[in-house]
């Protein structure tokens, strides 16, 4: 079913719509919850959640151009929220390893915070992606956004791992080049 | 800003970014206009017919889309010397060949990259076959798949609120089959591909060649070749300046057209982890029964014409150094699984100055013109950053 059906669905408070995107993206919205949590009942438990998040918010919302990335966005901070919460007692080493990776990407070890606001921060990080050739910008955001191993993004592009750590090498170096020209350290 | 925040704070970055970057990227060299009748007809001919029989039947032009030329990003190989890149290609500059078949992809996927058309008649006779290569019990062990339960079926209906014949039919599809003992874990997947996990891993000698005369030995009926050859292949070096190799096997065969298959269709890949113990083997057994047609090809000499010319395709993102950085030509068949034709090329590594390190890495990009005459090509592709 498309994603502008399964919408209407919701806006329609057809329960069927629950079902239709369950089956769409169930396995790609589990993946990004399992990719942060490592655990599949707390992933499963977000996975549920972001359900019950769209069902309440839609409408007034209609997110009819890009349903899968208002569904992935909703996941994503939900399972961040768990992670948060658990992290003292279980880290995820994946998580640790991407937090130390992107925190190469800082001009500084200071608070970029104290430079951008979170408006702004977003503008230049879009900015920024789409500045970069196509496949860079897949790479980097299957690796930072989506949180998935080296070995599944060499698996899902058909690449291999070094072509991979070289693209995700040479983009962190120009982002924090981009930060860096654009002004953005203390 | 510290870096989880910055992992956290990507979240709210633009939608369109966000569902582009989980596309799997569709390599789209297609035919264009291929008739149904020809293509039938071409089928019921047969891939080995093909290749000895002198072809009557016009063939259908060729169409290269910009998405054919990779989908791989940057394909740059680092290495202090090109000779450390390495690989068992068949294919060598004083082979006469003529003609080289091209095929269509025999898979189609939809829009969740599901194999659409996958036989499970075939996928169960593979998985078997392979399970009693290895010695395990394939009267005892169960076969599982991937599809849903009877039980997830009804609990889902229940969920939901709906008939079972409601529930999409996307839920149902099978794609991996499974069988499993104490040893080994085995896998067939939509495309036939063999995964194989050893459960005890197998410490080999650190030598890749070693390794590979033993893995020929002990798995010589999972491997199922009469004349297997040994593949070392990569050599290059990753940003650390480790240096990476891969260890696989194909058919040899004295048809030089069939061992060119072979090495670029049937590979049979062993896998190691760090302390030099084998734990996982991949077997990739392409479907090649759609036979496009068997085309005349050019030689390697008038492939470097046109990669001066501008003839060609490419991921590098440098400027062309110009044919005097050409350091290795040879000629490949593109293989990816979203691949939808597979055709030849001619692959040229051309060492980028402009991207040598300071430790003397060197940077060897990949630049493809295709083998194929190009009066069958509809879009010879001329690189300006575009297409024709």
């Amino acid at each position: 079913m498309k994603d502008e059906e399964i919408v209407n669905l919701y806006i329609h408070r057809n329960e069927r719509a629950l079902m239709e995107t369950q089956v769409k993206y169930s396995k790609k919205l589990l993946s990004i919850s399992e990719n942060i949590l490592k655990n599949r009942p707390e992933a499963e438990e977000c996975e549920n959640d972001t359900y019950l998040c769209a069902w309440n918010n839609i409408p007034p919302i209609a997110p009819k151009q890009y349903f899968f990335a208002y569904l992935a966005k909703i996941i994503r901070n939900l399972s961040f929220n768990v992670y948060k919460k658990n992290h003292r007692q279980k880290r995820s080493a994946l998580v640790i390893e991407l937090s130390s990776e992107l925190e190469q990407c800082l001009p500084a070890p200071n608070d970029l915070e104290c430079q951008l606001s979170e408006k702004e921060f977003l503008k230049v990080i879009n900015g920024f992606l789409h500045a970069l050739r196509d496949i860079d910008c897949q790479i980097f955001l299957l690796r930072y956004w989506y949180c998935e191993s080296l070995a599944g993004i060499s698996n899902k592009l058909d690449m291999s791992e070094g072509t991979i750590k070289s693209s995700l090498f040479r983009t962190r170096n120009k982002l924090k080049g981009f930060l860096e020209k654009e002004g953005y350290h203390v | 800003m510290r870096g989880f925040e910055f992992l956290e704070k990507l979240t709210d970055i633009e939608d369109e970014l966000v569902e582009k970057a989980q596309r799997m990227p569709r390599k789209t060299s297609y035919v264009k206009c291929l008739s149904l009748v020809a293509c039938v007809l071409l089928v019921a001919f047969g891939t080995k017919a093909l290749l000895h029989s002198e072809e009557e039947m016009p063939l259908p032009m060729l169409y290269i889309s910009e998405d054919g030329s990779g989908g791989m990003g940057f394909e740059g190989y680092l290495a202090y010397d090109i000779s450390e890149l390495t690989n068992a290609n068949p294919w060598h500059e004083n082979l006469e060949i003529t003609n080289l078949p091209v095929f269509q992809n025999a898979l189609t996927y939809n829009d969740r990259q599901q194999v659409e058309n996958a036989d499970l008649k075939k996928m169960k006779a593979i998985l078997v076959k392979e399970a009693k290569s290895l010695g395990m019990d394939v009267k005892r062990l169960p076969i599982t798949d991937d599809g849903p339960s009877e039980e997830d079926i009804k609990s889902y209906a229940k969920q939901f609120g709906v008939a079972v014949d409601d529930i999409p039919k996307e839920f149902f599809y099978v794609q991996r089959l499974f069988m499993e003992d104490d040893r080994y874990r085995l896998e067939v997947d939509a495309a036939l591909t063999t995964t194989l996990e050893v459960k005890q891993h197998i410490k080999m000698p650190n030598d890749l060649l070693e390794a590979g005369e033993i893995l020929k030995g002990s798995y010589s009926k999972y491997l199922g070749m009469k004349s297997p050859q040994t593949n070392i292949s990569d050599g290059d070096y990753d940003i650390y300046g480790h240096q990476n190799f891969s260890l696989s096997f194909f058919e040899g065969d004295t048809d030089a057209v069939q061992n060119i298959l072979n090495y670029h269709f049937t590979r049979v890949y062993f896998y190691f982890n760090a302390d030099d113990q084998m734990w996982l083997s991949r077997k990739y057994r392409t479907d090649l029964s759609n036979v496009i047609g068997n085309y005349p090809i050019i030689s390697s000499q008038e492939a470097l014409l046109l990669l001066e010319k501008g003839y060609y395709v490419t991921t590098v993102p440098e400027d062309f150094p110009g044919i005097a950085f050409v350091r290795k030509v040879e000629l490949v068949y593109k293989t990816g699984r979203m691949t939808e034709i597979y055709m030849p090329y001619y692959k040229f590594y051309l060492e980028l100055p402009t991207l040598e390190m300071d430790n003397g890495l060197k940077t060897y990009g990949a630049y493809y013109v295709p083998a194929v005459q190009s009066q069958y090509i509809e879009n010879m592709p001329v690189w300006e950053g575009s297409f024709n």
